[in-house]
């Protein structure tokens, strides 16, 4: 099951990949998309554990970033009442390696809500993680950036959303998807 | 612009083989090749002090691998930090079982990959700490210290922690004198000309013949003012009372100077500087001694220095002094 659900995350950014380039291209250096791509693409004939493979192909801090996400996600597909558990132990380690916090326009963004969410409401904890995500990713548009190479441009980056945020987001509502159709399934 | 290399990609690497062939009694290669250990197995007591960095720096930090200052540096591409799995690797072929200290210059991607690296080695159930390390004035205002980056000041960290550890301190004391020697450590640089980058070719910063960029991060990253350049006197003087405006030096206190050469910048320059510096302190009556002067943390041939100025009590300036065997260290006296 689950290196089927792998496969799709990556065909699923397959098809995103141009659009998280661009929004990078904005604030960084334009390779999120591809970065992300690269790192889930060795995820799913890896020996290695989904977290541990990713990070290996990735190799830089966006990379070190994204790994811990993989690795909650992973946890959340084998015992989906826990996730959002995993995803407050996740935004915590996060917020403490990147020296960031909510509203700083990152990552983080799409992840503290989706985790508060989905720990406030255990009954609908995927709907609302997913739901809290997305909203969280839409609200980083008219943030001013205060970290990374963001904060360095125009205008900190204002008028355009984090793309770490959005992919964040994207993976938090696909792997909630997955689970809850993978539920139906099986009721 | 003209750069020496057989590739891009491969100048690391060949840097590597070349220092540790220089100096094989001090310095080898781990089991990859990008992490310099000391050849010497070090006290299998003393707490182990390490370091990754991007390469494109040197002397800092692979050449201060040696007996009395670090036990290993973990070597990333140019100007780039070295990943958390490479840096996990550096960790393991060094751990002492008194514990490692993993010493992070707080830039943005070797905070990232070195906070990373240490929380994947803990939950491996290993004693080891990040000391981060800032001192740059320029890149947070007074009451953000921790907000800093970390510049060439830092050197005072890697030294007297590296001869404290090798006289047997623990690491719960090594990780409280850093912090106090990072507290009491302020620097400020400037550029005069750009480097050329190995990645580009190109050069990283334009400036007007007649002017200086005071504040340079180690990546060419734009300083934070521009001034006229002007005798070297008059800006040793603007600089210093920068630094003295933020940290207060009281008459009859003692400190340490370091004069760092951006890696274009003579030692005549350099040497001048450090005078400026002498008379700038005589005149407020405060002393220094065993002053460091030299190319050490370096941006390629970028022309600039940096002035950092450490306030040491008696047991920094004992480590600060102490012998020491690495390559590029020079004689403190």
């Amino acid at each position: 099951m689950k290196e089927k659900f792998y496969i799709l995350l990556k065909e699923h950014f397959i098809n995103l990949e141009s659009k998280l380039n661009q929004l990078d291209a904005v604030i960084g250096d334009g390779d999120h998309g591809s970065t992300l791509l690269k790192g889930l693409s060795a995820i799913p004939n890896s020996e290695l554990p989904p977290d541990k493979a990713f990070k290996a192909e990735t190799g830089g801090a966006s990379g070190s970033l994204f790994s811990i996400l993989i690795g909650a996600i992973d946890k959340g597909i084998e015992n989906s009442s826990n996730f959002g558990e995993f995803l407050t132990n996740a935004s915590n380690r996060i917020s403490m390696i990147g020296e960031a916090k909510e509203g700083d326009k990152t990552m983080l963004d799409a992840l503290i809500p989706a985790a508060k969410a989905s720990l406030n409401d255990p009954k609908n904890s995927l709907e609302e993680a997913s739901l809290a995500a997305r909203e969280g990713a839409k609200k980083t548009v008219t943030m001013p950036a205060k970290k990374g190479r963001a904060k360095y441009v125009e205008n900190a980056g204002i008028g355009h959303m984090d793309p770490g945020a959005f992919s964040t987001s994207e993976i938090i509502s696909f792997v909630c998807n997955y689970i809850r159709i993978e539920n139906e399934k099986t009721l | 612009m003209k750069k020496l290399y057989n590739t891009k990609n491969a100048m690391p690497d060949d840097m590597i083989d070349g220092f540790v062939q220089a100096y094989p009694n001090i310095v080898k290669k781990g089991k990859n090749n990008r992490i310099v250990l000391r050849t010497k197995q070090k006290d299998p007591e003393k707490v182990s002090l390490i370091i990754g960095n991007g390469s494109g720096h040197e002397p800092i930090a692979m050449g201060f691998v040696g007996e009395g200052i670090l036990d290993a540096n973990i070597v990333g591409d140019v100007f780039t930090a070295p990943s958390s799995d490479l840096i996990l690797e550096g960790i393991k072929e060094s751990y002492s079982k008194s514990g490692t200290i993993l010493l992070i210059s707080r830039h943005e991607g070797d905070v990232i990959n070195g906070k990373a690296a240490c929380l994947d080695a803990q939950d491996e159930g290993m004693d080891v700490r990040p000391l981060l390390m800032y001192d740059d004035i320029s890149s947070a205002p007074k009451g953000h210290e921790e907000d800093r980056r970390g510049a060439a000041g830092t050197i005072f960290i890697y030294k007297i922690l590296g001869a404290a550890a090798e006289d047997n301190m623990t690491i719960d004391e090594l990780m409280m004198l850093g912090e106090r020697v990072r507290s009491n450590t302020r620097t400020l640089g400037v550029a005069i000309n750009s480097g050329i980058s190995p990645i580009t070719n190109e050069e990283m910063f334009s400036l007007p013949k007649d002017e200086v960029f005071i504040g340079m991060g180690v990546h060419g990253e734009p300083g934070v003012a521009r001034r006229k350049l002007g005798a070297v006197n008059d800006l040793v003087s603007f600089m210093m009372d920068r630094i003295l405006e933020d940290k207060e030096i009281k008459p009859e206190n003692n400190v340490i100077v370091l004069i760092n050469g951006m890696g274009g910048t003579t030692l005549m320059e350099l040497y001048s500087v450090f005078n400026e510096v002498s008379i700038y302190l005589k005149n407020k009556k405060i002393f220094n001694s065993s002053p460091m002067i030299g190319s050490f943390s370096t941006t390629q041939e970028t022309a600039g220095f940096s002035i950092s100025i450490l306030i040491p009590d008696e047991i920094m300036l004992k480590f600060w002094r102490a012998p020491h065997s690495s390559p590029n260290f020079p004689l403190i006296l």
